[in-house]
């Protein structure tokens, strides 16, 4: 069924209606908190908070879609607010923050490339290739300016790049 | 931009993920949990929610501590003397407003066992106040590998609870600990209850699921101590305000070092049913905190106007206040649209100080100040008008505009005015202040005030 619908049809009180809407997003969800924290658990107590938010205050939306830029702004808030405690506590195991060290790191994979960017700039690429939102949506949901959004991906994109594109430079040296 | 790159990210978006199995539940659990409508009563707050649900009950047989009541095999009496735990449960939690539970000795020690169908249950221990249920308990049992269990991450028993024979609202976080055959658990409960309550509650607790294994373990329980009582500070001040068509009694304050609660009776009308908020302060204006909230059932008036409880939930207090600011706001229904919001930057080394921010409902926030330390960041402010500016989303930023992580909650500085700071991690060079508005203010607000001395 059209989300859309759904949206209006668990405004007027329909439960199943909103658990159709959230299971369809659970990829999404998932995505997104793991853009900004860094373990599963954490991802999930995010993501049940989101969820108790959006089904009370689920008729305060007006306007059906806006649904999902307004669900993933709760979770990202959601998200920091954990983040606050977690960048106290570092998690050795899991910790996807880039190198510091001078070498920079070749990565094989563009996922492991993703995961080793900032997570501001990590957030912006999920919400723009994977959520499909607009660079304006992106910025509603960030509370940031446009201009910072298309800066931030033009960033992750040339760090990217340049993490990609690492390993055939010195393949070329070594080979010269 | 490297056109390649773009290509990859297109690709790597359209590749919709498989989410974790563990995910999954944990979203189902959730959405299980979920009353039959979304237009519950329950107060949502910025910082923190919490939901209630209907705790269905048994009409079972009820028994005291049956068979081995008191009884401890070997095996566990190993366990409990190599896991210093056993008589502090509570003192083990990772809460730390449990392990004050623990400290000041206010919870009932009950050590009352049921076993059945292989698996031997005890209720070790139960705390009953300020709106929270909290009960310790051990599992011992071969039939089954006994997992640990963190905030969030399942729920180690199936059960149905009563208080003096009513049903009550909760919302119920679990952690558990196991070792070799025998876990240790607490079930921590936010509870609603339409109903004043006598100095003794009576919690009849029906498990009928334990780590995964059908069986029926049934306690009666008297809850409430002497120490309890004497560290709770009740009041029934019975203050009533109107507002426009709505009406507020504030019913029941009260204060315990492991939680806090206001209940308050609303009859307002149905189209405005979840559109009230509640923050609470003290005689001297400073935030009480935010723990959650819960609701009552809607009794519907027939006049098209509605009535019911809410009971919102405060942090643990050692002393009460002597008395309350009640802020209740009224959104309208009105969902904050982005376009109505403003952002506002104010580069803090370019201004002079103190700066003025005007809000559109004619509340003001003054920064007066601040410190860039070895340490940490302090920014230092004013408010006037509406009370829960203090706690307004405000944001320090680098000159590259990247965030500074907020350290603090706000803090209070003077009594005299409304004077506040808020500390973030360290920062070097120029920093901006960050935070946003509504052009027009789409919120009314009022005032309750409450005096607990008289």
């Amino acid at each position: 069924m059209n989300a859309e619908v759904l949206v209006k049809r668990a405004q007027l009180g329909d439960k199943e209606a909103f658990v159709q809407l959230i299971k369809g997003m659970e990829s999404s969800l998932y995505k997104v908190s793991r853009s900004i924290l860094l373990s599963d658990s954490e991802c999930l107590d995010a993501v049940q908070e989101t969820i108790l938010i959006a089904y009370t205050n689920i008729h305060q939306v007006r306007e059906p879609k806006f649904f999902k830029t307004w669900i993933t702004r709760i979770l990202i808030n959601e998200c920091n607010k954990l983040r606050k405690v977690q960048t106290k506590i570092v998690k050795m195991d899991s910790y996807l923050e880039p190198s510091t060290t001078e070498q920079p790191e070749v990565f094989v994979d563009l996922q492991t490339a993703i995961d080793s960017l900032e997570t501001d700039l990590r957030t912006v690429i999920t919400l723009y290739y994977y959520e499909d939102l607009s660079v304006k949506d992106i910025g509603t949901v960030l509370d940031i300016a446009v201009g910072t959004v298309k800066s931030r991906l033009n960033r992750a994109r040339t760090k990217l790049s340049s993490l990609m594109e690492g390993h055939k430079v010195e393949g070329r040296l070594l080979h010269e | 931009m490297n056109k390649k790159v773009d290509e990859l990210l297109q690709t790597w978006g359209n590749d919709k993920e498989q989410v974790p199995d563990f995910f999954s539940r944990g979203i189902d659990d959730v959405l299980n949990s979920l009353p039959g409508t979304t237009n519950p009563v329950v107060d949502i707050k910025p910082k923190k929610v919490k939901w209630v649900g209907k705790g269905l009950i048994a009409a079972a047989v009820v028994t005291f501590g049956l068979i081995g009541s008191g009884f401890v095999s070997p095996a566990m009496a190993q366990v409990l003397k190599e896991v210093p735990i056993i008589g502090s449960i509570f003192g083990g939690s990772t809460d730390s407003s449990i392990q004050i539970i623990d400290e000041k000795g206010l919870a009932t020690q009950l050590n009352e066992t049921v076993t059945n169908n292989g698996v031997s249950l005890t209720i070790t221990e139960a705390y009953f106040g300020g709106g929270r249920l909290v009960i310790g308990y051990t599992i011992e049992t071969d039939k089954v590998d006994l997992q640990s269990v963190g905030n969030a991450e399942g729920v180690p028993l199936n059960f149905e609870a009563k208080i003096n024979g009513q049903h009550f609202d909760y919302m119920a976080d679990y952690e558990q600990n196991s070792e070799v055959g025998v876990a240790t658990g607490i079930i921590d409960m936010s509870v609603g209850l339409a109903q004043p309550l006598i100095d003794q509650p009576m919690l009849s607790f029906n498990v009928d699921e334990v780590s995964g294994i059908k069986g029926s373990w049934n306690f009666e329980l008297l809850l409430g101590n002497t120490a309890t009582s004497e560290a709770t500070k009740g009041f029934a001040p019975l203050i009533t305000t109107t507002w426009e068509e709505a009406t507020f009694v504030v019913e029941r304050v009260e204060f315990t070092p492991a939680q806090s609660q206001i209940i308050i009776d609303r009859t307002v009308p149905k189209s405005d049913i979840g559109n009230y908020f509640f923050n609470v302060f003290d005689e001297n204006g400073t935030s009480l905190g935010f723990s959650g909230g819960s609701g009552s059932a809607i009794n519907d008036l027939g006049n098209g106007m509605v009535n019911f409880k809410d009971t919102i939930l405060l942090p643990g207090r050692e002393e009460a206040p002597k008395g309350l600011m009640i802020e209740i706001t009224n959104n309208h229904g009105l969902l904050g649209d982005p376009a109505n919001y403003l952002d506002v930057n104010v580069p803090l080394a370019e201004v002079e100080l103190p700066y003025t921010i005007n809000y559109s409902n004619g509340s003001k926030l003054i920064i007066t100040g601040y410190e860039q330390l070895e340490d940490k960041t302090v920014l230092h402010y004013d408010i006037e008008g509406q009370l829960s500016l203090q706690s307004t989303f405000l944001m320090l930023l680098n000159k590259n505009g990247e965030p500074y992580i907020e350290l603090t909650e706000p803090e209070r500085t003077s009594l005299d005015k409304l004077s506040f700071k808020r500390e973030f991690e360290k920062s070097e060079g120029p920093i901006t202040l960050h935070t946003d508005m509504e052009k027009v203010s789409t919120i009314d607000w009022k005032v309750i005030e409450v005096d607990l001395e008289n």
